[in-house]
C-alpha cells in the first residue's frame, strides 16, 4: 500500500522537478582530458509530532524539501567538486538553509611508494567507527536543525593535506573559518530556542569565527585492527549554551585528543572511540567521553538472503549530569534487518537506555528503494520513558515524531 | 545449519587424510614390519599381503593423481593469469526475477595484481543513483580472510566490514561475494573428475571444495577448456549438496595477447528461478593504477 502510494507521489514529484528544472539529469560529458559529471538528490520530508508541544507556538508538524546537487569536474591530476545544499521548511525558519557542503580543488600525486593529496576549499570529513555517537568526529559543524541525530553536517573551509603509504595515513588540516551550529527555531522542534543572531554568539578568541584551527589524524590498519589517533586545536564545534532565554552560544578554544579503534573477527566488529577535551567550558577544565561496543552479524537468516546485525554500545561522558550530551551514560542496543533484495529493504530498531535516569528512547527506521532513482525512508522517534529529573532530555521530552522521507536521486 | 556443515567439513577432512600419503604409508609400514618379524608365515599369505599392498598403492596413486591433477589445473589457470598487473572494466548487472522483471546495476571495477598475495579490487557503483559513488575495497588474502572496506559517500565514511559474509548476496544479485574475483588456489581442495567435449572444444571438469569456513557451498564443479583454461561453466552445490546455481560464461576476448576475460556471464539460481547477467565492457589492461588507489584514501577520492 505505502509503496504504491509513494511511487505515484514520487512520479508526480519527479515530473514536477523535471518540468521545473529542465536540466535534472545525472550524466557525464567529456571534453578532451576533462570530464564533467553531475548527480544529486532531491527529497521531501514530512514530520508529525505525536504529543502536544512543551512550549506555546511550537508546531505539531512540518514539511521540508531539500536539494543537494553535485557538479564534478575532473582534469589531469586533479578535480573540482561543488555541492550546494538547499533546505526549505514550512514551519520553522531556522531550518531553512543554504549551505555549501563541498567546493574544493583536489590534487594528488605520488612520492616514491607514498601518495599525497591536497584539498583546498570547503569539504566534509568524517572520523569515527561507532554507530550511536561519534565523539571523535570534530572537523565539521553539526546541522542540528537538519536532523536531531547530528549526522547532518555543514561544509567546512579547509586546507587538507594527506600522505598515504605502507606506514599508514596522515591527514593534516588548517581550518580558517568557524561555522556556527544550527538549531531549530522558537517554533521548531526538537529542542529549546537557541539564539543564532550575532548578539547571541560569543567567542573566546578575539579573532571570532576567523580563528585558525588546526587538526591532524594518523590512521593505520594492522591485520584485523584499524586505529586512528587525532588531535584538534581551535574553536569548539559544540557551543557551551549560556543560561538565558533564548539560550546563547559561547564558543571556547579547545584541545581535543581522540582515539578510534576497530577490530574485526569473523562476523564481529569491536569498536571504541575515546576523547579528552580541554577548555570546552572556558574554565580550563577537561573532560573525557567514550563510546565502546560492537556489532555482530548473522548472515542468510533462516536460509533467506537477509542479514541481521545486532549492536550494543556504551556511551559515557565523565561530566555526567553536567554533560552537554544526552548520551552521558547510556546503553545503545540496536538491530538491523537487511533483506538484501533488489530494493535494499532495511528495518532498523534502536533502544537508548539511560543508565543514570529512567529515560528510554526508541528509534525505528525503514528504508526501501522504490525505483532506480526513488527511495523511501520512514522514521519513528519516541520516548518510552522520560525521567523528569533528566536534564539532557527534559526539554525535548514532548517531541516524539514520525517522519516520512521521499528522495529522488539523479 | 552451521553444525551440519561443520560435520561435513570434518567428514571431508577424514576422507582427505585417509587418501593422503601419511596415514596410508604408516598403515602399510606396520603391516610390512609385522610380516618381516613373523618369517614363519606361509608364502601364500605374504603374496596375499603384497597384492593387498599393491591395491592400496594403486588406489592411493589414483586418488592422489585426481587431487594433484585438479590442483595442477587450478595452479596452471592461476599462473596463466599471472602478470596482468591491473585492469579496469565497466560492469552492467541485470537482475531478473522469476516473473522476468529486470533491475539494472552499473559498476566500475578496478583490479590490481599483488605479487605473493591476493589481488586488490575496487567496486564502484554508478547505478542505482542513490548509491552512486558507494565503493567497496577488497584486499584479497592468499591464506586468510580478505580485508573489506565500504565507502559511504553521503556520510564520507570509510567503514571496515567483516569479510565473513562470503556466502551473502552481492548487491541483491545471484552472485555471492565468494563468486567474485580470482579464486586463490589455497582456498580449495581439488578433485579432477574427467575430460569431456564441450561444444567444439574439450573441457576438463574439476571439483572444488572450500578449505575456509563460511562458504555457502559444499562443492563447485568447474568446466575449463583444455586449451586456454577459460571457465565456461560452474555448478554450485549448497551445503546440503543440492544443485543451487549454475554460472555460464561466454563472449571471451583475449587482452594483451594473453589474458582471457568473458564479455558476458549468467548466473541462474535453480531454487528461486532468479538470474543475474553480467555484461563486461571497456576492459583496459593498460591502465596505470597506483597501489595507493586501493587504500582508504583512494576510497575517499572515488566519485
Amino acid at each position: 500500500m505505502i509503496p504504491a502510494v509513494a511511487r505515484r507521489c514520487c512520479l508526480q514529484f519527479i515530473t514536477a522537478v523535471l518540468a521545473a528544472g529542465g536540466v535534472v539529469d545525472g550524466h557525464a560529458d567529456a571534453i578532451g582530458d576533462w570530464t564533467i559529471e553531475q548527480w544529486g538528490t532531491i527529497s521531501l520530508e514530512g514530520r508529525v509530532f505525536l504529543n502536544s508541544p512543551k512550549r506555546e507556538g511550537q508546531h505539531s508538524s512540518d514539511f521540508s524539501a531539500t536539494a543537494k546537487p553535485t557538479v564534478y569536474i575532473e582534469f589531469p591530476q586533479g578535480s573540482f567538486t561543488f555541492t550546494p545544499y538547499f533546505r526549505i521548511d514550512n514551519a520553522d525558519e531556522k531550518r531553512r538553509l543554504i549551505d555549501i557542503q563541498e567546493a574544493y580543488f583536489l590534487q594528488f600525486g605520488s612520492i616514491g611508494d607514498s601518495a599525497w593529496e591536497l584539498r583546498l576549499g570547503i569539504d566534509q570529513v568524517f572520523w569515527g567507527v561507532a554507530e550511536s555517537n561519534n565523539p571523535v568526529n570534530i572537523i565539521n559543524q553539526t546541522d542540528l536543525a537538519g536532523h536531531p541525530g547530528g549526522e547532518q553536517k555543514l561544509g567546512q573551509p579547509m586546507i587538507h593535506g594527506t600522505l598515504n603509504g605502507d606506514w599508514g595515513i596522515l591527514d593534516l588540516f588548517v581550518l580558517p573559518y568557524h561555522r556556527v551550529r544550527t538549531f531549530p527555531g522558537e517554533a521548531g522542534r526538537l529542542g529549546v530556542p537557541v539564539r543564532s543572531d550575532s548578539g547571541g554568539i560569543t567567542y573566546e578568541t578575539s579573532r571570532g569565527k576567523r580563528n585558525i584551527d588546526l587538526a591532524a589524524r594518523y590512521g593505520h590498519t594492522v591485520g584485523p585492527l584499524d586505529f586512528g589517533i587525532s588531535y584538534f586545536k581551535g574553536t569548539s564545534r559544540e557551543p557551551a549554551l549560556l543560561p538565558d532565554f533564548p539560550l546563547k552560544q559561547q564558543y571556547n578554544l579547545i584541545r581535543q585528543t581522540g582515539l578510534e579503534l576497530q577490530f574485526v573477527q569473523d562476523a564481529f566488529l569491536g569498536k571504541a572511540e575515546l576523547i579528552r577535551r580541554r577548555g570546552f567550558s572556558g574554565d580550563g577544565t577537561s573532560h573525557s567521553a567514550f563510546v565502546v561496543g560492537g556489532e555482530y552479524s548473522f548472515y542468510s537468516v533462516l536460509e533467506t538472503s537477509a542479514d541481521l546485525t545486532l549492536y550494543a554500545e556504551w556511551n559515557q561522558d565523565d561530566r555526567r549530569e553536567k554533560a552537554t550530551t544526552p548520551l552521558q551514560n547510556d546503553m545503545f542496543y540496536a538491530a538491523r534487518y537487511a533483506l538484501n533484495d533488489v530494493d535494499d529493504t532495511t528495518f532498523s530498531a534502536a533502544l537508548i537506555d539511560d543508565l543514570d535516569y529512567s529515560t528510554q528512547t526508541l528509534l525505528l527506521e525503514f528504508d526501501k528503494r522504490l525505483s532506480d532513482s526513488a527511495q523511501l525512508n520512514l522514521e519513528l522517534f519516541k520516548f518510552l520513558d522520560t525521567d523528569p529529573v533528566d536534564p539532557q532530555t527534559g526539554p525535548i521530552s514532548q517531541d516524539d515524531y514520525v517522519a516520512i522521507n521521499l528522495s529522488y536521486s539523479f | 545449519m552451521q553444525t551440519r556443515s561443520e560435520t561435513k567439513r570434518v567428514m571431508w577432512q577424514k576422507k582427505v587424510s585417509f587418501s593422503g600419503s601419511g596415514t596410508a604409508c604408516s598403515i602399510r609400514g606396520s603391516v610390512a614390519s609385522a610380516a618381516g618379524i613373523h618369517r614363519v608365515w606361509p608364502t601364500m599369505l605374504s603374496a596375499g599381503l603384497l597384492v593387498l599392498t599393491g591395491i592400496f598403492f594403486i588406489a592411493e596413486a589414483g586418488a592422489q593423481s585426481a587431487a594433484e591433477k585438479g590442483m595442477q589445473i587450478a595452479r596452471d589457470a592461476y599462473a596463466a593469469d599471472d602478470g596482468f598487473e591491473n585492469f579496469t572494466a565497466d560492469l552492467t548487472m541485470l537482475l531478473r526475477n522469476k516473473q522476468g522483471q529486470e533491475h539494472k546495476r552499473n559498476l566500475r571495477i578496478k583490479v590490481l595484481e599483488v605479487k605473493g598475495d591476493g589481488d586488490k579490487s575496487l567496486f564502484i557503483f554508478d547505478n542505482p543513483r542513490d548509491v552512486k559513488g558507494t565503493a567497496m575495497l577488497i584486499h584479497g588474502r592468499r591464506d586468510q580472510a580478505d580485508d573489506l572496506w565500504l565507502y559511504l559517500p553521503a556520510l564520507k565514511r570509510v567503514k571496515r566490514i567483516s569479510s565473513s559474509n562470503r556466502s551473502g548476496s552481492f548487491v541483491g544479485s545471484e552472485f555471492a561475494y565468494e563468486d567474485l574475483g580470482r579464486s586463490e588456489v589455497k582456498k580449495f581442495t581439488y578433485t579432477w573428475l574427467r575430460d569431456e567435449p564441450c561444444g567444439s572444444m574439450s573441457c576438463t571438469v574439476n571439483e572444488l571444495r572450500p578449505t575456509q569456513k563460511g562458504s555457502g557451498y559444499s562443492r563447485q564443479l568447474v568446466w575449463r577448456d583444455t586449451d586456454e583454461l577459460r571457465i565456461w561453466k560452474i555448478e554450485y552445490y549448497d551445503r546440503k549438496n543440492s544443485h543451487l546455481k549454475t554460472l555460464t560464461n561466454g563472449d571471451f576476448k583475449q587482452h594483451r595477447g594473453k589474458f582471457w576475460r568473458p564479455g558476458q556471464s549468467n548466473m541462474v539460481n535453480h531454487v528461486t528461478g532468479k538470474s543475474t547477467e553480467l555484461v563486461w565492457e571497456n576492459y583496459d589492461f593498460g591502465a596505470r593504477l597506483n597501489k595507493q588507489e586501493f587504500s582508504q584514501t583512494g576510497l575517499r577520492r572515488i566519485r
